[in-house]
């Protein structure tokens, strides 16, 4: 069964530069996918938060080298805002915090688990969430 | 024998270095049970394949970069407010 994922900030992050910080299902999250059992996202909103982390010096990776991760890394793909989501934003009025609503609407529009380690976005009880 | 399959020894260099690390080589030498020769060059085909190894892993997205900076979630929390406080509705103090 192919499982489909969305990814927040620090799932990414974590799995980029310090895989030992991943919670025990999201790292397993991600070798299905390394493996081609399963499929993942990254949403445009989490790129632009990894590429202020670069430009604040709080992390070395940057755009071009999370470009090459998703390069080399099959199954894994970066997710561009669309309509699909938007149309899940607009209906997600609760959420007051863009960045989950954000999240939680890129999560919808595929049909897919959330991984984060955010409790709040699990106890919102719109997406399926997965981390340790 | 630690020299690389296909890699036949045709070329020579010839480097002056300090008399204690000429011994320390021939110390690692006589232990690895080789020649001073040999154990240069298996020392140096060390250091080849850790600089190589700083490239992506191809097919592996999981820590293709660790170890290097881990950004704390403090600093996750503050580039999410710089991004998105200018759509955060006005808190209530704000209001008129």
């Amino acid at each position: 069964m192919t499982f489909r994922y969305v990814f927040d900030t620090h799932a990414v992050v974590f799995a980029l530069v310090a895989p030992e910080k991943l919670g025990a299902r999201a790292r397993r999250a991600l070798e299905s996918i390394e493996a081609g059992r399963s499929v993942g996202w990254i949403p445009a909103a989490v790129v632009a938060e990894i590429v202020l982390l670069r430009e604040l010096g709080r992390i070395e990776v940057g755009l071009a080298r999370l470009k090459t991760a998703l390069e080399e890394g099959p199954g894994l793909h970066f997710l561009p805002l669309d309509l699909r989501q938007l149309d899940e934003f607009a209906a997600l009025g609760a959420i007051r915090e863009p960045f989950d609503r954000m999240i939680v609407s890129a999560a919808r529009a595929k049909e897919a688990r959330l991984v984060t380690r955010d409790d709040v976005l699990a106890e919102l009880g719109l997406v399926q969430t997965l981390w340790s | 024998m630690v020299q690389s399959e296909g890699m036949a020894k045709s070329a020579t260099l010839t480097v002056r270095l300090p008399s204690t690390l000429k011994a320390q080589l021939e110390a690692r030498a006589a232990a690895e049970h080789r020649s001073l020769s040999s154990q240069v060059v298996a020392e140096l085909e060390g250091i080849a394949h850790e600089v190589t190894s700083d490239a992506p892993r191809k097919g592996r997205f999981i820590g293709i970069y660790a170890g290097g900076k881990v950004p704390a979630d403090e600093d996750i929390a503050e580039v999410r407010e710089l991004l998105w406080r200018r759509l955060r509705p006005p808190a209530e103090s704000d209001a008129d």
